[in-house]
């Protein structure tokens, strides 16, 4: 939901979609929480992935109309997207079912993925379009540090891999690593710059 | 931008059409459109050299074109044997190198191809370092850019580790595997020296081009992650292995540093 109401400019038709798109995240959420903990049958799951995606996908569309628009921030600040609704999406779209999972819904998690690696795009390309010099020398060094602290990990368990010990591999400590670098090295770059 | 577009389709044509088509092919091969259902595994390994080998080629073709229209010639007989020799090898190494890692990819498992690709790729390394330290500040340098001497070690050392690392319901024989240990603890030691003296030897310029390419390549990294991670919980496709990271992470990074060196 945005905060900047008044200067934001939409049309009409803008606005409704972006109502549709909210309705059917708040559906979704209501569904997921009458739910509960249990498993769900495939179709109440897909309804609920169906909700979030609608969801996802307009705030996509809503981002990239935004991304086109954006100029520096003149506060000084980073702004980073990231697609609640579309992970939502994803994850009940891929329930292991003990009898095997229908191939629609597994069909239905790859476009999902296929649109998060897209709002991935658009989020690199926002942060592009919103950033001053000083902003971009922030990000751009901070990038390149967490990219080497991470390539450094990755090698770490390659040469695990091929001597044969140790853990395999995971993406999530992938993920935790690079995190951890890239706030960590635009906390000090901020304070150096 | 249409006189761009324009531009473009008048230059490059052919190189354009060529490219599209390889990469056609490459996509067809990777998806399985090609070959039956057992090689499924060697085509998809196919389809991405292919991709890799046809923008190498155009790339190659287009330099040539270009040397051609504009009448510039080969300084060959200007230089010593010596030099001669480095840069021939770090023209044409790296391109064998591709080459045996396509042909490993199609053709099952032969470990001294392998061996023959990964001992190419470190020669391409070796050979653009000894030739960017040799020639500096001389008229060969200024005819030619050089790759950093930290890209060229890492590029080198982490296409030839990609062919030496075993590949999946594959043997492998052992001094192979320990090879790729020594090129992986060659990696290791190698990353903070090349990184600190790209930093120290680069003018404005080259930090700007590098912070740029690192930024890029961190950010197409991270998305092969996680559609390796979101894959993996779907159960669908290969799981994530280091290869796969270090290889993109390369390759991302090599060829955004060539871009930006063109474009900046």
């Amino acid at each position: 939901m945005s905060t900047d109401v008044a200067k934001d400019k939409r049309s009409l038709l803008g606005w409704l979609v972006k109502v549709v798109g909210d309705g059917a995240f708040v559906a979704a959420l209501i569904a997921w929480i009458a739910t509960g903990s249990k498993t769900g049958t495939p179709r109440d799951r897909g309804l609920m992935a169906l909700g979030f995606f609608v969801s996802g996908v307009v705030d996509m569309a809503d981002l990239w109309r935004k991304a086109r628009q954006a100029t520096a921030r003149p506060d000084g600040s980073i702004t980073v997207s990231f697609s609640l609704s579309l992970f939502l999406a994803f994850d009940r779209a891929t329930a292991n079912y003990a009898h095997g999972r229908p191939a629609w819904l597994t069909a239905f998690s790859l476009v999902i993925l296929l649109c998060l690696v897209v709002s991935v795009g658009i989020g690199v390309y926002r942060l592009r379009r919103s950033e001053d010099e000083r902003q971009r020398a922030l990000v751009n060094g901070s990038l390149a540090f967490a990219f080497l602290a991470t390539l450094a990990v990755v090698m770490v368990f390659a040469f695990l891999q091929s001597s044969n010990i140790g853990p395999k591999l995971e993406p999530s400590y992938v993920f935790i690593t690079a995190a951890v670098a890239w706030f960590a090295a635009l906390f000090v770059l901020k304070r150096r710059m | 931008m249409k006189a761009k577009i324009r531009d473009f389709w008048a230059e490059d044509r052919l190189i354009f059409i060529l490219l599209t088509g390889a990469v056609v092919v490459g996509l067809a091969a990777m998806v399985g459109f090609l070959v039956p259902q057992k090689n499924r595994d060697a085509a998809s390994y196919t389809g991405i050299a292919t991709i890799i080998v046809a923008g190498y080629a155009a790339g190659w073709a287009r330099a040539v074109r270009s040397r051609a229209r504009t009448g510039e010639k080969r300084s060959r007989g200007t230089a010593s044997l010596g030099k001669n020799v480095l840069r021939f090898v770090s023209e044409y190494a790296f391109l064998a190198g591709l080459a045996a890692y396509a042909w490993e990819s199609g053709n099952g498992h032969d470990s001294l191809i392998r061996l023959a690709g990964a001992i190419c790729f470190l020669m391409w390394s070796g050979a653009e370092i000894a030739s960017a330290r040799s020639s500096k500040g001389s008229a060969l340098s200024r005819n030619r850019r050089h790759v950093p001497v930290g890209v060229a070690a890492l590029a080198g050392l982490a296409m030839a580790f990609e062919l030496t690392t075993p590949q999946p319901h594959r043997s492998q024989p052992a001094w192979l595997t320990a090879l790729g240990i020594v090129l992986v603890v060659g990696l290791i030691a190698t990353t903070p020296y090349a990184v600190i003296e790209w930093i120290r030897r680069s003018d404005e310029r080259e930090s700007l081009i590098a912070n740029r390419s690192l930024a890029f390549a961190f950010i197409v990294t991270m998305t092969l992650v996680l559609t390796f991670s979101l894959l993996e919980a779907l159960k669908v496709g290969p799981s994530l292995r280091p290869d796969y990271v270090i290889a993109t992470a390369t390759t991302s990074w090599f060829g955004a540093w060539f871009v930006l060196q063109r474009r900046m």
